[in-house]
Order: structure tokens, then sequence, then C-alpha cells
């Protein structure tokens, strides 16, 4: 572990020296764990590559901002996350809001206890809508307040929660059709 | 509902934790593109310590071989004097002392010569050859030659040239043309100058075969210095008959002469004063140190800051009126920029400040700066000079601090330093102007001031920077002509 927080260092310090080298094999380490950040807030792989290109792009130009003796992996999440944000945010221009209603349907309780793989989740959650997606990550996963949200998407509270609920519906709905139909098979 | 909620949130967390995804080549390419894209619109490449060292090292080099080609030819002063031509070094060889000795046996030839003994040596067995003289090339360039008919015998002195063919008994015992013969000096030591194509001429002709096979004078360029005072052999171009062919050929007449009344003119010069002075190995290389008030700034005239910079020159002086410049000064640029002026890279106030520019941003940086500038000297001969120099430079940063200014209490983010560097080739175009004060020989005081107007942005703000400093330099001259 603590070899590979040296690797690490290494490499950001070849990476502030504008080392090509340097970069790629920083790429190679946290392409997995970037896109696997992006692929939740993007729509499909395609902008889940532009995302993290553009997150690794901001890593590069402020590496040198970077302290070193603090672990890298927070903030490098940190960025993805910001840039994933901004891709919204161009993407979006108007989020759409929704009204607060009912909490729908309830989740049957095998779903919770069923198996599925990474990359049908990922799909599962790529089919929400982006400004649902985007809420839902960010209050769900990343664990932010529907306050801190409305101020980083600069949207209202209330739409945030609206967004958030309708996310969870649709997920509800999307995880259970798909166990109901994995049971079908 | 609750529950349900948290369950939902569990398993989703769950199931989205870092999947293992295959690393995709085609992705890095995307990335590297546009990495390049981002290098060349930046134009600003961080450098190492050991870019720096190899900077460094070739500097020297340059330096060092600059030194000493400067001491193998050595050059005239062209610093204190002006250039005479050379009928003028004559005439002030005539007027200046007529003990004037070789002071620059590699450079500076006599411009009369007395005859103490004087060999014809038409068809002489006696000289020997060990194959030196005490003539070179410029020798017989600029000397007056010497009597063909004053032969004297007894020259016991050494020459490489025409010897061996006359001990081998080649020369043939043709009739010397008096056409050619020069009038004799007679211990007269009224200098004579030769033209140049003559010399050529003699030299060129005396290093040819002549159709009996007979090998005439060789080229007397490969010649060593004969101590002060001893006899040696000069040499004369004088013809003979050819009697198989009915030609008129050139031969060299060696002559002794003393060295030590060889008159000397070398590229002399004179000073304010127009007085003669023979000249030496004066140096064309001046080191000088620097000492600067800095005034830098982004924009209007009241962002401007003042700081100090401080350095090391190296000059060649190329002619009287010009010479070139370089150097490495280290300067500690203050000033202020307005948030719009300050152009970090793009999505820098997003990340750090939502977007929010400040109004004003106090900059401190650590910088190197490598002038290579020429210098116009106006009026080289004069005590007082006026200078003009124009030059480039280039930027090394050493280290940045910045403070931000935000329209009103921002306490998330107010600033950054750091000591990566970043680097500006040719990123600043330099003109000045001033005096130099020459103390004595070889030591001059200037003061100059100078502007200078950005060509590239630098730092990290990407700003324009602009400048003015008032340079204050002491120059030393290495190895000045001592009066």
């Amino acid at each position: 572990m603590h070899s590979e927080g040296k690797q690490i260092e290494s490499i950001l310090r070849k990476c502030r020296k504008n080392n090509r080298g340097a970069q790629k094999k920083l790429y190679e380490i946290y392409y997995s764990y970037g896109m696997s950040i992006c692929l939740r807030y993007a729509e499909n792989r395609q902008d889940a590559v532009e995302i993290m290109n553009d997150g690794f792009m901001r890593v590069f130009q402020y590496i040198r901002k970077f302290n070193l003796d603090k672990p890298f992996k927070p903030w490098f999440r940190r960025i993805m996350i910001n840039c994933a944000i901004d891709h919204f945010k161009k993407s979006q221009k108007q989020i759409e809001t929704t009204q607060l209603d009912d909490a729908g349907t309830l989740l049957q309780e095998n779903v919770l206890e069923g198996r599925i793989s990474y990359a049908d989740m990922i799909s599962i959650v790529q089919r929400l809508p982006d400004a649902y997606r985007t809420v839902f990550n960010l209050i769900a996963i990343e664990g932010y307040k529907h306050e801190e949200v409305a101020a980083i998407l600069n949207i209202s509270i209330g739409t945030s929660k609206s967004n958030y609920h309708r996310a969870r519906q649709k997920l509800q709905e999307y995880l259970t059709n798909y166990f109901i139909r994995d049971e079908g098979r | 509902m609750k529950e349900d909620k948290k369950g939902l949130e569990n398993f989703l967390n769950l199931h989205l934790q870092e999947g293992e995804i295959p690393f995709e080549e085609a992705d890095w390419n995307a990335m590297e593109q546009k990495l390049n894209e981002f290098d060349s619109l930046a134009g600003v490449k961080g450098y190492s310590w050991k870019d720096y060292l190899l900077l460094g090292a070739g500097a020297l080099l340059i330096f060092l071989a600059g030194w000493f080609a400067n001491d193998f030819y050595p050059g005239a002063d062209v610093e204190n004097r002006e250039m005479l031509t050379n009928e003028q070094m004559l005439q002030d060889s005539k007027v200046s002392d007529p003990e004037n000795k070789v002071s620059d046996p590699d450079h500076e030839v006599s411009a009369s010569i007395r005859v103490d003994s004087e060999a014809d040596i038409k068809s002489n067995s006696n000289v020997t050859s060990s194959g030196e003289t005490s003539i070179s090339k410029n020798d017989v360039v600029n000397k007056p030659i010497a009597d063909a008919g004053n032969a004297d015998p007894s020259g016991t002195g050494e020459t490489g040239f025409i010897a061996e063919d006359i001990q081998d008994g080649n020369v043939p015992s043709g009739q010397v043309s008096p056409r050619t013969a020069v009038p004799a000096a007679d211990n007269n030591p009224a200098p004579q100058a030769v033209k140049n194509e003559t010399a050529r001429k003699t030299q060129k002709n005396s290093n040819a075969d002549d159709k009996s096979g007979n090998r005439l004078a060789e080229d007397p360029i490969t010649t060593q210095q004969r101590p002060a005072g001893e006899n040696q052999f000069i040499l004369n171009p004088i013809e003979y008959l050819n009697p198989q062919y009915s030609a008129v050929l050139p031969i060299f007449e060696i002559r002794t002469t003393e060295i030590s009344n060889i008159d000397v003119i070398g590229p002399k010069r004179i000073n304010e004063d127009g007085e003669s002075v023979p000249e030496a190995n004066q140096g064309r290389w001046s080191a000088g140190l620097t000492i600067a008030p800095d005034l830098n700034g982004v924009g209007p005239v009241s962002n401007y800051k003042l700081a100090w910079e401080t350095g090391v020159s190296a000059y060649y002086s190329l002619a009287p009126h010009w010479r070139v410049s370089t150097g490495i000064f280290y300067a500690k640029k203050a000033y202020l920029a307005s948030g719009a002026d300050y152009t970090p890279p793009e999505g820098y106030w997003d990340y750090n400040t939502n977007g929010m520019i400040p109004d004003e941003v106090d900059a401190l940086c650590g910088i190197l700066d490598i002038p290579v500038n020429i210098t116009y000297i106006w009026n080289p001969d004069s005590k007082f000079r006026i200078l003009t120099s124009t030059g480039i430079s280039s930027y090394i940063v050493l280290n940045e601090a910045y403070d931000y200014y935000f329209p009103y209490a921002y306490q998330d983010y107010n600033g950054w330093s750091t000591d990566e560097n970043s680097t500006a080739f040719f990123g600043m175009l330099n003109a000045g102007a001033g005096v130099e004060w020459r103390v004595r020989d070889g030591l001059f005081l200037s003061a100059e001031p100078y502007f200078k107007i950005p060509l590239k942005e630098i730092g990290f703000g990407n700003v324009s920077l602009n400048g003015a400093a008032l340079f204050f330099t002491i120059r030393k001259q290495f190895n000045p002509k001592q009066k």
C-alpha cells in the first residue's frame, strides 16, 4: 500500500512536469474508477468517456495545485463529479420541473434481494432522464443534501426533491421489470 | 416507506460500486489529442532541473569556446578605439617610436627592416636547411623588400625553403633579372609597403616547379619567431633566367635581418585624443554585474509594482559600434492584475469559486530572465557613450504566489502559490537606451532604462506582463590593453 502510494506520488510528480508517459500511466490506473463515476452520470458510454477525459484534463491542468501529502483518489473523484455536473449543465439548460407526488410504486421485496450485474445496473441508471439521474446520483450515491444539490445545479430545493423522487420511482420500475423479466427466463 | 427508501439506496450503492472496466486505448488516444491541443495553445511547458542544467552547460560551453577562440585569434580592441587603414598605420609607425619591437608574434609584423647583413644566395650552397625562418605570411605581405644585389655569404641563419634545393644544386645558375630587383634598404629604416597582390603572386610563383623539375621556393607561411636580436633570413622575390627555356622565373632571395628592429604594424588604433596606440591582444569579451529596480504590471500603470532584479551578463564586441550580450537575471516580479486580465486555465474559477472571478489578483513571481541583446554604441570613442539596445528574453517562472480579492468576502478560496516551473521561451521583447562611462581601460559603469514588452503570456494566470527597469551595470573587459 505504501509502495503504491509512492508510485502514485512519483507519477503525479512527473505529471506536474507534463510528462506524457506519466499522464498515460495515471490515466490507465484511474481509468476504471473514473469511468465508474462518469457512467452513472452519463446517458451512454460515449458521454461517459467525454466527461472522464474532461476530468482528466482538469487533473493534469491543476496537478500543480494538488497537495501530494493528501490522498489523490478523493480529489480525483471530486473533479470527475464536478465535470459530470458541468456536462449536465451544458447539455440540460432547463431542468425539468416536476411536482412532488406520492411515493408511487413500492418495491417488491424480492427485488432488493436479487442479483444484478454492474453493467446492467449502470444501463438501468442511464435510462433515467438526465435531470433525474444527476440529482439521484448526487443525493443517493454522493451523499449531498437537497440544499446543496439545489445550489450546485442552480435549481430550487423543491425541484431537487421532486427530481429525486421521480428518479426513485423510475428506478423501482426499471428494477422490478428487470427482475420480473429475469424470473421469466 | 423510509426503510424502503433506504433499501433502494443501499441496493444501488452496493451495485454501483466501482466496476472492473477494462482500459480502452482509443479513449487514451482521444485524451492525448486533447492534451496536445492544450499544450499547443498554452505554449508553456514545464521543465525539470535537468533541462536547466543542460541549458547552463550549453551556455558555458559556448562561452568557453568564444573565450578560447578569442585567445587563439587575438582580436583588436574594438571597445575603445577606431580602426585605422593600413596606410594610416604605416604613417603612424613612422612617427611612433623607432625602436618599436614586435609585441605580438602571431599577428603583427614590421613596417620597416634594418638590414644588418645580406646574403645573396642565388647560387650559394652555404645556407642550411633546418626549416625555420622568422618571417610569417603577414611579414611577406607588409615588409619592404631588400636589395637583391648586396650579398652576404656569411649569413648563418636557418631557413626551410629553397635552401635545400640550392644545396641540392637544383637551382640553375641563371641570371638575376634586373627588372625585378628591388632597391636596397641600405640600412634605411624607412618603410616601404608592398601590395598584397604582389606578395601573393610572389608566393604563388614561389611554389611552382619549373619545367626542368627544379623545385622553387616553398610557401613561407609556416614560420616561427626568432629571439630578438638574432640575425634572421628574410626573403626577396627575384627572378632568374632559365637557360633551358629562356624563361624568366621567380625565386626567393634570402637575406638576414635583425628581428629586434622590425617595426610593428598591427591593427593600430587611436584613442580619443588622436594618439596612436600600438595594439595588443585586447579582448572583445567582457562581463557585467547588474542590479535594477524593476517595475511590472498588467493593464493600467496604477497596477504596476516595484521589485528588484539582479544578474550577470557576458558581452562580446562585434565591432566598435556593436556588441551582443546575454546573461541570467533573477527577478522578483510583483504586480497587480484585474480578474479579467488574469486568465488561468479554463474551468479554474468554476472549480474553485463556482465561477466567481476576483476583482483583483496580487501576484509575486520569482523569474529567471535570460536575455539575448544587441547594443549599438553611438560614440564608441567617448568616455561617456550613448547606447541603444534591443533583444529578446526567455522567462523561466520559478515560483508564483497569488492573492485573490473578491467583490465580497469569500472565505473558501483566496489564492494559492506554487514552486513549479514554467517557461516562456523568447517571451519578452527588450528595448532600452542609456549611457556608459569608461572609468578606466577595461572598466565601465552604465545606467540603462529598459522596457520589456510581452510577446507571450506567462505564468499560471497567463498574463501579459509589462515591465520597465533601470539597469545599473558594472562591466569588466577581459584582457584590456594597458596604456
